[in-house]
């Protein structure tokens, strides 16, 4: 029943924590004035937060220009940043804090108005496109790909305090412990925050899987 | 548990982070309940899908314009911003600390009062003469030969004020016109007899301060009274405000309109502070006339 093993996450922690020294040692270069080295964190860290930003707001144009702040504004901090905790989730958190700014910015000019966003009820041609198909059996395959843009569409309905820990946890992949960090959340909070989130997204597929077969 | 709880503990029972006992509990609940099992499928499948989304790649390198966009910050940021991102930043600052220390205390040390264990009036006082005869030192020997220092508190003063030695024959009736001059030019004098000294007898002094821009009117009027000799040597000149108001005697200003600028105020605070009015800052030059008789002129 369970996904997690004790020797992958050995594994994955050990892994974890040799990134993370070499992320402090680029920083303390980066501050030292070889401003170039920033590129290698960029480069390392551009798909988690593009991926973020691109599930946050649905909208490539937007998610590569927020990407792009989210990076600058680490730069910018770098200073701030005291090693305590990793640098991924302490970027995630400046990523956070940005995203929650151009959300409202953008409910402000009525971005999420628009057809190019797209929530449940609208087709989201870039967003169901990134679906991968998988498996030998072609009928197999639609299907799980139906499910996958059923899920995907029940994503993007849910308000985005509550899409955002959907994708820390289940997509970046983050430990509750990283999440209680990024979030600025006790480990309690985190874990029923979570727990809703997924009741939601639940509720919101059985409701579209309900629709469909009406 | 009931199935209401037990569904609560779903989240956390799929991340694995649920206690042994709790874990216990839920596996066999599971294993009776045949609703709570169609749940936990329907759960499993949803996150798992969830956790099968791409990982989505932004569609180019977007380092290469983070990238540009930081150095071009770079050429924006300010000079001590530059300065303080520089490689060599702390060994920089600390040289040019220990430099700043190293001046002040030379500059401390050739004064004279760094580990003094004077008090300040005692202090003060070394000063006064130490700096009256470094000028004396510095001036021209001619100057000095014709005995303008000779007394000692023209000494004292002279590190401070502008000194003026007034020699008459008559004393007192110099002592009158000299009041009547500073209360016709509304100075306000502190007037002080001093006790006369051998081999030299000053026999009164009046310090005041002048606008610089009446010292020469003051001069010619002093210079009726006696035989004048200045010595000025102070560099000191208090900054005040004054009101030019319209002429109600021979002097031009009334000086009782005046104010002190304070000390550590911008022009524009004090002018603030000063209130309406046509207020001017005027330096003024602090001046000492000390009248010998001209029996004591050596």
């Amino acid at each position: 029943m369970k996904t997690d093993s004790s020797a992958s996450d050995k594994y994955k922690n050990d892994n974890r924590r040799n990134e993370e020294g070499e992320d402090k040692k680029i920083i303390q270069r980066v501050l030292h004035g070889e401003i170039n080295d920033f590129a290698i964190l960029v480069k390392k860290y551009q798909r988690g937060i593009y991926n973020y930003a691109f599930r946050m707001l649905g909208h490539e144009e937007e998610a590569r220009d927020l990407a792009q702040d989210i990076f600058i504004a680490a730069y910018k901090g770098l200073r701030g940043f005291r090693g305590e905790s990793k640098f991924s989730t302490w970027l995630f958190r400046i990523a956070i804090n940005q995203t929650k700014n151009r959300i409202k910015y953008l409910r402000r000019r009525h971005f999420f108005d628009e057809e190019q966003y797209t929530t449940g009820t609208k087709e989201a041609p870039d967003l169901l496109s990134t679906l991968p198909v998988s498996g030998d059996n072609p009928e197999e395959a639609f299907l799980k790909k139906d499910f996958n843009s059923l899920i995907l569409k029940g994503l993007m309905t849910l308000p985005p305090e509550v899409r955002g820990i959907l994708i820390l946890r289940d997509i970046e992949d983050f430990s509750y412990e990283e999440l209680s960090q990024i979030m600025g959340l006790n480990l309690g909070t985190v874990k029923s925050r979570l727990h809703r989130a997924r009741h939601a997204l639940r509720k919101v597929v059985e409701a579209k899987i309900a629709q469909g077969r009406k | 548990m009931s199935c209401r709880e037990i569904q609560r503990k779903f989240s956390q029972f799929f991340d694995d982070v649920l206690s042994g006992r709790k874990n216990q509990a839920l596996l066999e609940h599971l294993s009776r309940c045949k609703r709570c099992k169609q749940a936990w499928d329907r759960f499993v499948q949803i996150v798992n899908s969830l956790r099968c989304l791409p990982r989505e790649a932004p569609p180019y390198d977007i380092s290469v314009d983070v990238m540009e966009k930081i150095i071009g910050m770079q050429y924006k940021q300010c000079w001590w911003e530059r300065l303080f991102r520089r490689k060599d930043f702390v060994p920089l600052a600390a040289t040019g600390a220990l430099a700043i220390i190293l001046v002040s205390f030379v500059y401390l040390g050739f004064r004279g009062n760094l580990f003094s264990t004077k008090t300040p009036r005692m202090r003060r006082e070394k000063n006064l003469v130490s700096s009256t005869e470094m000028s004396v030192r510095s001036r021209p020997p001619s100057v000095l030969s014709e005995g303008h220092f000779a007394t000692s508190a023209a000494r004292t003063l002279a590190g401070s004020h502008t000194v003026l030695t007034l020699y008459v024959d008559d004393v007192s009736q110099a002592e009158k016109r000299i009041s009547t001059l500073l209360t016709q030019m509304f100075l306000r004098s502190g007037y002080q007899n001093v006790v006369s000294q051998p081999p030299h007898k000053v026999l009164s002094q009046y310090r005041f301060k002048i606008p610089i821009t009446h010292y020469d009117l003051f001069m010619r009027e002093l210079t009726k009274i006696g035989k004048v000799s200045e010595e000025r040597l102070s560099r000191k000149m208090g900054a005040y405000f004054i009101r030019p108001v319209r002429p109600k005697s021979r002097v031009d200003v009334e000086f009782s309109g005046t104010r002190k600028l304070e000390g550590g105020l911008s022009a524009a605070r004090a002018k603030r502070k000063m209130g309406k009015g046509n207020w001017q800052m005027t330096p003024m030059i602090p001046v000492a006339v000390v009248v010998v008789s001209n029996g004591d002129r050596e």
